[in-house]
């Protein structure tokens, strides 16, 4: 289904989706923006929301693999030891305004967690039924490079339904059947402001997308890095790449497709709560053994394993692992540019 | 731009006379963000770039649990601006270097640095590290396909730089001036921290944000303990959750940690990928440092921590004769 809404009406679609699911929009707060929950009786936020323009510096990720997740809680009551089940997320949820990278991140999230090495109930429960409306880039960041990784800033990839901008209006398309029943819901509302598209909308959609395309502002050639890095992994040049990295977590937590977690216990006099919480290979504990054997003791091995992860380990479908955002490059503390690392492995050569 | 001709003479001696083992210093990003770069050969000295927008936490490899596995006695040099040398101080002052595996290499006659968030701000269509040329009161900003634009200075200066008393260095084997603007005296108003009229619930406004990457921490050249406690898990004094209580609690005792150290240089929140404004912290500490104790850190590589020694005229110290002790 395809169908268009006047730049003016968004928040009274947003309204209506927001009384039938649990609706997420992404928002300026301060940091740069972030996905939050959009209650049916809620104002839509007409400045923060962040549809046109930059996308939110903290992708949709967290919306469904939340940072923190409780798993279950226990107690020590008497001798006795109970545990208690947390009840699985009820509510659909909806993600409204999903740029197309972030919309292929959740592929990769898949592939882990839904993957065939079992199944994360915690992530399940939240994907379960979840719509994915995508809005595409008219004006990609500074950093983005998604059509070097196979992606397009009109990518459909994840989505469930793409919105393109028009200027005065946005073109909806539906792409898979969660996305049909969804939009075909909004449409069926008694103060629906959806109208039905026309030949003349999907001329304009074409251009918008063409358009966003060649805006793209930066470019990396993939093709020989899978070679290279078959025999680049016992090399030197690990330590040198990594030489400017301070060892943070940000180009990970601010990944779409970084999807590492640790499981840890808080405990409180009687009490705990099993929590599973993001994890980051930059982080020197990370995968540390309880006999204190750390099977990355430098960075450069930390980065080297990130590197792999995106493009060779975390690969699926002849696609890597790394969807073009560009944030852990815009906002890399310390300058390092996730572009240039790929010149310069490739330039490497591997091991000789 | 890269550095003036004599200062690259004098590094690449340096090297290649094997009286460093390396030069640190600030180089171009991929962005309008800086990056450390790390020179051992005399050819990759070109690299450095003395650009008001190359500043990007470059003291903190020395520091990094890279820089430790380095056994290496040879000193290494540091190509610092003024404010970098009270980090120095600082950092001697710890014993967390020697003075002789330092080699300074001061700029002098510093004006400033740009924060690059309030100029990707100011020109969001800035793609690339561009030229910037200082001309009075302005940055003439060049980026890669753009006619130059001129900003005044005071609009995309790092807020440490709008209250610095410091324009040159404090301690140097070698000073260099900074490109040829002619130096001139810094000092600007003192500019105190922004009190917060909200309070707490501004900063728990702040803290809810924080998404603990702990980039503030492993940008500051000061957290150099091998062992945080902010990373233990047994026990695990701060828990891993990320909610405003633990979060608050990770951003206090990595503030506490740093109280009559902190020379307020900032790197924190510039490192913040989501933009705490932790500089305001790190200030409002300082200040009470200042206030209580009259400690000013950074300004006495012999200078003792205001918190280990004792002074029976502390102002917050017991009163032992009252007592009757």
């Amino acid at each position: 289904m395809k169908a268009v809404i006047a730049r003016e009406d968004v928040g009274r679609l947003l309204a209506i989706a927001a009384r039938r699911d649990e609706l997420h929009v992404p928002v300026l707060d301060g940091g740069g923006g972030r996905f939050v929950p959009l209650n049916a009786e809620d104002p839509v936020p007409r400045d923060g929301l962040m549809l046109n323009g930059s996308s939110a510096r903290r992708p949709p990720k967290e919306v469904l693999f939340a940072q923190t997740a409780p798993l279950f809680a226990f107690e020590l009551r008497r001798g006795d030891f109970s545990i208690d089940e947390l009840p699985p997320e009820a509510a659909t949820k909806v993600l409204f305004g999903v740029r197309p990278c972030d919309g292929r991140g959740f592929r990769v999230l898949d592939s882990l967690l839904l993957g065939k090495c079992g199944t994360d109930p915690a992530y399940a429960s939240a994907r379960q039924g979840s719509v994915l409306v995508g809005i595409g880039c008219g004006r990609p960041g500074s950093d983005c490079f998604c059509t070097s990784v196979g992606g397009d800033p009109h990518g459909t990839d994840g989505l469930d339904v793409l919105a393109t901008d028009l200027g005065d209006a946005l073109h909806l398309e539906s792409l898979t059947d969660g996305g049909e029943g969804w939009l075909r819901a909004i449409a069926a509302a008694v103060d629906s402001p959806l109208t039905p598209a026309n030949p003349e909308t999907d001329q304009r959609c074409r251009e918008a997308h063409e358009e966003a395309r060649g805006r793209v502002p930066r470019h990396v050639d993939l093709e020989p890095l899978d070679a290279v890095l078959e025999r680049a992994f016992d090399d030197e040049l690990w330590d040198d790449l990594a030489a400017a990295c301070i060892g943070c977590g940000a180009c990970t937590f601010l990944c779409p497709t970084c999807r590492c977690f640790d499981v840890q216990d808080e405990v409180r006099g009687d009490r705990g709560l099993r929590v599973r919480v993001w994890d980051s290979c930059m982080f020197r504990e990370y995968t540390q053994e309880a006999g204190g054997h750390n099977p990355r003791p430098r960075r450069g091995m930390r980065w080297r394993n990130r590197f792999y992860d995106k493009f060779r380990w975390g690969a699926h479908d002849g696609q890597p692992a790394c969807v073009g955002c560009g944030r852990c490059i815009t906002h890399c503390p310390s300058g390092v540019d996730l572009i240039d690392l790929v010149e310069r492995v490739v330039e490497s050569g591997g091991a000789a | 731009m890269s550095v003036p001709a004599a200062l690259d003479r004098h590094l690449r001696d340096l090297l290649s006379s094997g009286q460093v083992r390396c030069v640190l210093g600030p180089a171009a990003g991929c962005g309008p963000r800086g990056t450390a770069h790390l020179a051992r050969t005399p050819e990759a000295v070109d690299r450095f770039e003395l650009s008001p927008l190359a500043c990007a936490n470059v003291l903190v490899h020395l520091t990094s649990e890279e820089a430790r596995r380095d056994d290496a006695r040879r000193p290494v040099a540091v190509l610092a601006r003024p404010c970098e040398t009270r980090m120095l101080n600082q950092l001697l002052s710890e014993r967390a270097i020697e003075r002789d595996e330092l080699h300074v290499v001061g700029l002098g006659g510093c004006r400033g640095v740009i924060d690059s968030r309030k100029l990707r701000e100011r020109l969001p269509e800035l793609r690339g590290f561009p030229e910037v040329r200082e001309e009075g009161d302005t940055f003439v900003i060049e980026g890669e396909g753009m006619e130059p634009v001129s900003v005044p200075r005071n609009e995309l200066l790092l807020d440490r730089c709008s209250g610095c008393d410091i324009s040159e260095p404090l301690f140097h084997d070698h000073t260099f001036p900074l490109a040829d603007a002619a130096p001139t005296s810094a000092a600007e108003a003192e500019c105190a921290p922004e009190p917060s009229d909200e309070g707490w619930d501004y900063w728990a406004d702040q803290f809810e944000r924080c998404i603990r990457c702990y980039a503030c921490r492993d940008a500051c050249p000061l957290c150099y303990c091998e062992d945080c406690v902010l990373d233990r898990l047994r026990p695990m004094w701060v828990p891993r959750s990320v909610s405003l209580k633990n979060n608050t609690a990770y951003q206090l005792i990595r503030v506490l940690h740093l109280s009559g150290r902190c020379t307020a240089c900032g790197e924190c929140e510039q490192a913040c990928p989501v933009d705490l404004p932790l500089l305001t912290l790190a200030r409002k500490m300082e200040q009470e440092m200042r206030e209580l104790y009259g400690a000013r850190s950074g300004f006495d590589p012999e200078g003792r921590h205001p918190m280990s020694v004792f002074d029976p005229n502390d102002p917050e110290g017991t009163d032992f004769e009252e007592q009757g002790r």
